[in-house]
């Protein structure tokens, strides 16, 4: 037992320390009340700016003056808000008064104090998921804060397996982080590996969810994104289900996924809401238009610098005529464009919409057909450029598409460099960066390498629902099969 | 890391290694052709057909001729009147003068194969007339080389002429037990040209042209049709046009007595035309009687004709030599001339009237 008057002293430095500090704020309140039954004073401290000033006024406040109230604990029975502390640290008063918390304080009980949930929650209603936008299917997207991502989460997956765990990141801002995984099913090296990674975090402010992608991130000097991150919530419980772990991080609309793969930056959602037949072609159109779009402006230089005999005789004539008054060499005209359409890109993405649009029309019009009749870039390099550009858009995954679109300037000065051969070397270093490349420890590459058939089911091509019976191998779930692939395979009609 | 600067460093110096050819600062050969010098200076005259693409899209021939004693040293002394670089990476034909061909093609057909930037999927072709003249005409639009080369293409797919190229010319020019053979064309006027048969080789030289009406019975020989036509003029004095015919030919030895060798061919085919009034199925199994013996004795009289020669373009020999265990081509190569070889043939008239 600590002596009395130590105690009181401790305290009472502690006291003025916080005090000082937090009056210094403007939007820090500190108000003391008289109770009409036993003329008790208590004092009520809140950041203004942090409470809901109604629940003070309309629960809080009224309880406390009018009915009896001799002792903290009276809160509980009093006050009509579940959450409610009555704590002795003088250590907490910080936390809990920056996390929306009213600070209760009573002349006759100065060694304690109570604590009224009060949080104000500003959140904006659910809107229409604007990067992964689906013709089909659910049209709710995440919002900022992490409680409604949660509960869009838990609606989707009503299970208690599902199991949340938060935590708090950064020094300054104190970002809550909550790991999402579904017990039983997630590997537990996967979930354990997360939370070290988590909890290992130094760092002071997280500003969104895609710095803690660069501070997961097995090689942060990657190209390529290691974790995937998505605005859907159907998204996130499907992929839950498979046997991966999201992190939702406060203050952004973006959900992670880990561990992700390549092939799974080129899947959109809308697959699974399509036709197998109709999803699996579409899906190839894209995996065609990234390839088409790092390659078609380098194979264009390396053809029309070194290789000519590559070029079919039937086209050899339009290209030869369409470039024959440009003075530049092959590299600087496709340069010249694909910085063009860079700017553009920039400028638009800068810009506020309304203004983007004037930048698209002058981008497609003024630019492109302007630059052609000067005859400083031919034209049948504008059609491969801006079909490169538009191969690069047709990534479901923002920022893989943005990797997609820089991933072509290597490739580009390889090829004039070194022609056809260039290329290949080039992506001779980029198929080895591939492989090397981890997400959470698990291969990125997979299921191609290392080659798992049964999981090519959901790769290049979408199998039909019922065929998908089983969760990735790659991923080492603790429950590889998802359901009875024979029942899915058989519906029972009711005459049968 | 050090590894890392010391290879792209490497990229950047070495890159000066590699030889830029820029595509419109080229002047790409679509055609040579080949000609003894008249001035007997030296001994040959090549001549380069290059495309002169216009604003149009239309295509301008020209062509520059120079003579040399060395293939490589007329391509050096044309590169003078050019104005841009001559290369040969797009060139779709190569012409050869008969008296060309007839010295033998060796030198030419190394200094293809050597050449990695010429497609080996080119024509070679021989001519009666000077190449320089035909390769001077003016065909079509679409310009000399692409012209020649879509000519015997097209005539390749649907007409009598059976599969050749430069891959194929090769194979056969090196391998034992098979002769070699190439189209041989004719200038008719300063705008027409035709193909006119086949010219056959002996040891590597040409010796001889088989006109081409005996090409479709060649063809039936050496290739097979997928697509194809002919006209036949029947006994009793009609006249009948065959479409979409479709031949295999299969090879039998006897394997007790080597020397017999049946060539068994098979030819399916619609009557598409016919001058007679009614064609009923008696009617049709005379045809078909009728044509199974045409074929018969003209592939036979090829067969003889070869065989008096001592040249194989058939490739008897490579079928030999893939059936017989420890063949020796320069015994076999003896006895050719004195080889039973027998045609077998089937005719099936599939239809009348119709054409798929």
């Amino acid at each position: 037992m600590i002596p009395l008057s130590i105690w009181d002293k401790f305290k009472k430095i502690k006291d003025d320390g916080w005090k000082s500090l937090l009056k210094q704020s403007t939007d820090f309140q500190s108000t003391y009340y008289f109770n009409e039954k036993t003329n008790e004073r208590f004092g009520f401290h809140f950041y203004a700016t942090l409470v809901d000033e109604q629940i003070i006024q309309e629960s809080a406040l009224p309880a406390l003056l009018t009915k009896k109230f001799e002792s903290l604990d009276d809160l509980h029975k009093i006050v009509p808000i579940a959450d409610i502390h009555i704590l002795k640290n003088p250590k907490d008063i910080e936390q809990k008064l920056l996390n929306g918390y009213v600070l209760v304080t009573l002349d006759s009980d100065k060694n304690r104090f109570g604590f009224i949930a009060a949080q104000k929650e500003i959140v904006r209603s659910l809107s229409q998921p604007e990067i992964e936008f689906s013709v089909i299917g659910p049209k709710e997207a995440f919002v900022e804060a992490i409680g409604q991502n949660l509960n869009l989460i838990r609606k989707r997956l009503p299970i208690k397996e599902l199991i949340s765990q938060e935590y708090t990141v950064g020094k300054l801002s104190k970002t809550k982080v909550a790991v999402l995984h579904i017990e039983g099913i997630t590997n537990k090296d996967n979930v354990d590996t997360v939370k070290q990674r988590i909890r290992n975090i130094e760092i002071d402010t997280i500003s969104d969810s895609s710095n803690i992608v660069e501070l997961l991130s097995d090689n942060s000097n990657s190209l390529f994104p290691q974790l995937l991150d998505t605005e859907r919530p159907d998204r996130v419980a499907a992929i839950l289900a498979e046997g991966k772990i999201a992190i939702i991080v406060d203050g952004s609309p973006h959900v992670l996924i880990a561990p992700t793969t390549l092939i799974e930056f080129f899947s959109a959602f809308e697959d699974y809401f399509l036709n197998w037949i109709v999803a699996t072609f579409f899906r190839l159109v894209r995996f065609f238009a990234v390839v088409f779009s790092v390659l078609v402006t380098p194979v264009y230089v390396a053809a029309m610098t070194y290789q000519y005999e590559l070029i079919p005789p039937d086209l050899l004539g339009i290209l030869v005529t369409s470039r024959r008054t440009i003075p530049l060499p092959p590299i600087l005209e496709a340069l010249f464009l694909e910085l063009t359409i860079e700017l553009l890109r920039e400028a638009g993405a800068r810009l506020p919409t309304k203004v983007g649009q004037t930048i698209g029309i002058v981008g497609g019009i003024v630019i492109g057909t302007a630059s052609v009749e000067a005859g400083l870039t031919s034209n049948v390099l504008l059609i491969f450029v801006a079909l490169g550009a538009l191969g690069s858009f047709t990534t479901p995954v923002y920022k893989m598409g943005n990797t997609i679109r820089v991933l072509r300037f290597p490739f580009l000065l390889f090829a004039q460099f070194w022609g056809v051969l260039g290329i290949v070397f080039c992506f001779c270093i980029l198929i080895a960066h591939l492989l090397r490349l981890t997400s959470l420890g698990r291969p990125f590459l997979a299921p191609i390498y290392p080659l798992r058939l049964a999981d090519m089911k959901d790769t290049l091509i979408r199998t039909p629902l019922q065929k998908m019976s089983k969760r990735p191998q790659v991923l080492r779930t603790q429950k590889p099969k998802r359901f009875n692939k024979k029942k899915a395979e058989t519906p029972k009609d009711i005459d049968e | 890391m050090r590894k890392w600067i010391c290879i792209i460093c490497c990229l950047f110096i070495l890159s000066g290694c590699v030889e830029k050819r820029i595509i419109d600062e080229l002047n790409i050969a679509v055609a040579t052709g080949f000609d003894p010098d008249t001035s007997d200076e030296h001994l040959l005259k090549t001549t380069f057909l290059m495309q002169i693409f216009n604003k149009e899209m239309s295509v301008e021939n020209k062509t520059v001729t120079t003579s040399g004693d060395l293939r490589r040293e007329t391509l050096y002394k044309a590169n003078r009147q050019s104005p841009s670089p001559i290369v040969v990476g797009g060139l779709r034909l190569t012409l050869y003068n008969i008296a060309i061909a007839e010295r033998g093609l060796t030198p030419y057909v190394d200094a293809y194969q050597r050449d990695a930037s010429i497609g080996k999927r080119i024509y070679f072709a021989t001519t009666d007339s000077s190449t320089e003249e035909i390769l001077k005409g003016e065909y079509g639009p679409q310009g000399n080389g692409t012209f020649i080369s879509d000519l015997i293409d097209h005539n390749i797919e649907y007409g009598d002429l059976p599969k050749t190229n430069l891959t194929l010319f090769m194979r056969d020019f090196y391998q034992e037990g098979k002769d070699v053979f190439l189209p041989h064309i004719k200038k008719i006027n300063e705008q027409e040209i035709e193909l006119d048969g086949i010219s056959l080789f002996k040891d590597h030289a040409s010796y001889k042209i088989l006109p081409s009406d005996k090409l479709f019975y060649f063809k039936l020989l050496v290739d097979r049709y997928s697509k194809g036509d002919f006209a036949i003029d029947l006994p009793d004095g009609e006249k009948l046009a065959i479409k979409s015919i479709h031949s295999s030919h299969k090879y039998k030895l006897d394997t007790n007595n080597p020397t017999n060798i049946t060539i068994k061919i098979k030819v399916q085919g619609n009557i598409k035309e016919y001058s007679g009034n009614n064609l009923n199925d008696d009617k049709i199994k005379e045809i078909t009687k009728f044509i199974d013996k045409k074929i018969k004795n003209e592939c036979t009289a090829l067969i003889q004709s070869f065989q008096e020669d001592n040249v194989d373009p058939i490739g008897i020999g490579k079928e030999y030599s893939t059936k017989i265990r420890n063949f020796d081509y320069e015994e076999w190569k003896k006895g050719y001339p004195d080889l039973n070889i027998k045609v077998d043939t089937k005719v099936v008239i599939l239809d009348i009237g119709t054409s798929i």
